[in-house]
């Protein structure tokens, strides 16, 4: 049987350009709509929507998603950006405001060490994540091009004029610069 | 993050990378997978490979989707409208003109017997079922899921290109053929499902006589059409064959 599930899956665990792009346009309007009838604005639609993406692809690539075909990951988006969205109503002054509470769904039963696993990978990849825009231009496209376009060391190495054996040295002197500025920066935090 | 860094050498890191990645033999996982479960610092270190492989694709992830929900408010450009005379007028003209044409190319373009036919009888073929895996397939598979999605003029470019490393390949053949027909591209189809049909052990030669006939009855080709469905399987077959 033609296995759509699997080839979403597949695709988005490869980052593949056309399937992400697709998966991501087919369903924000349905969650715009959600959001929008539940005291929300288009800004808000585009935030929640946003992490909710971010999500799931996370969740497809360290397995958390078992698929049940392709619907279901399109729904799994939709119920977590519900989630987010009911997450941020009652985390502001808006709490009083109208919830179509029959569309609320619990996405999980975790248990609390788990929970708090996420959390900590969820801080730890934030934290990341606004060091990257601090590393040189040629780091960023470096990890860039090795992590998320899946390119070759070889390509890389072509793309720089450097060879294999220096991609890869400079890929390592990347991730510690990277390292570094994290470090740095909960340093000064604490 | 702790507030030190955890020291990771250069070897140590490409080893976690391969063990994420899953590109490690089966002995070397169960050492890794039985040294994170022994020893914290070190299931500390792979917790922290995959959380920066996972930010950097997130922090590029979060770029592509900043460009893809710009395109979804992109909204097709509107000419300014001219003042309401001078553009009733030219409206006008252009309906009439309109009017006379379509009159004239509905006599002239009422489908033929063979077109109704081709119509009446051409379903594309369904494809070939496809469990995407970490395979060399993969271009493939993925090019009959445009196939699948009727997107043929992907599936074409993707499966054209596998036919110049592979260019007896059967299934390419009959496929590129059958992304050309759906496209009603019938007299570009017709050398591909020829060349499956000289081929006597393939799979698709009695599909590729179905559709071979069915491409030379859009091409008014008729009597070729007859003797070609003649020789294929399909359970439609009788039916045509009684009204050509």
């Amino acid at each position: 049987m033609y296995d759509t599930a699997s080839y979403l899956i597949y695709a988005i665990k490869n980052n593949d350009e056309k399937a992400l792009k697709s998966f991501y346009k087919r369903n924000f309007k349905k969650v715009e709509t959600y959001i929008l009838h539940n005291n929300g604005t288009q800004e808000d639609a585009k935030d929640i929507y946003q992490e909710a993406f971010i999500s799931v692809w996370r969740n497809v690539q360290t397995d958390k998603f078992a698929a049940q075909g392709e619907s279901s990951l399109d729904g799994y988006l939709y119920r977590i950006a519900q989630n987010k969205w009911l997450d941020h109503l009652r985390s502001s002054s808006r709490k009083n405001h109208f919830i179509q509470q029959d569309e609320v769904h619990i996405l999980s039963s975790e248990p609390e060490n788990i929970i708090e696993q996420k959390n900590e990978l969820e801080r730890m990849i934030a934290q990341l994540k606004s060091s990257f825009l601090e590393l040189g231009q040629n780091c960023k496209e470096l990890l860039t091009g090795f992590y998320y376009e899946k390119k070759a060391l070889k390509t890389i190495a072509a793309q720089f004029g450097w060879t294999e054996a220096t991609a890869k040295n400079n890929k390592y002197r990347c991730l510690q610069k990277l390292r570094d500025i994290v470090n740095n920066k909960t340093n000064g935090q604490s | 993050m702790d507030n030190h860094k955890l020291h990771i050498s250069q070897s140590e890191w490409e080893k976690i990378e391969d063990f994420l990645f899953g590109k490690l033999a089966t002995d070397e996982i169960n050492a890794i997978e039985k040294q994170i479960e022994t020893d914290t610092i070190f299931a500390q270190k792979v917790n922290e490979v995959k959380s920066v492989i996972l930010a950097v694709q997130e922090f590029s992830l979060v770029e592509k989707t900043e460009q893809w929900h710009n395109e979804l408010h992109e909204t097709p450009i509107i000419p300014i409208q001219r003042k309401h005379s001078e553009s009733y007028i030219r409206y006008i003209s252009i309906a009439s003109a309109l009017l006379i044409l379509i009159v004239c190319a509905w006599w002239w373009l009422l489908p033929s017997k063979e077109e109704k036919l081709f119509a009446d009888f051409y379903q594309p073929d369904p494809g070939l079922p496809t469990v995407m895996s970490l395979s060399e397939n993969y271009e493939f598979e993925k090019a009959m899921v445009d196939y699948k999605s009727e997107n043929y003029a992907e599936a074409l470019t993707s499966w054209e290109k596998l036919l110049t490393e592979n260019p007896e390949s059967d299934t390419l053949l009959f496929f590129i053929g059958s992304s050309l027909l759906a496209q009603k591209k019938a007299k570009a189809s017709i050398p591909y499902f020829e060349k499956v049909i000289s081929d006597e052990k393939s799979i698709f030669r009695s599909e590729s006589y179905w559709y071979l006939g069915l491409a030379l009855l859009k091409e008014n080709q008729t009597d070729k059409a007859k003797k070609v469905i003649q020789l294929s399987n399909h359970d439609r077959k009788q039916d045509i064959l009684k009204k050509l």
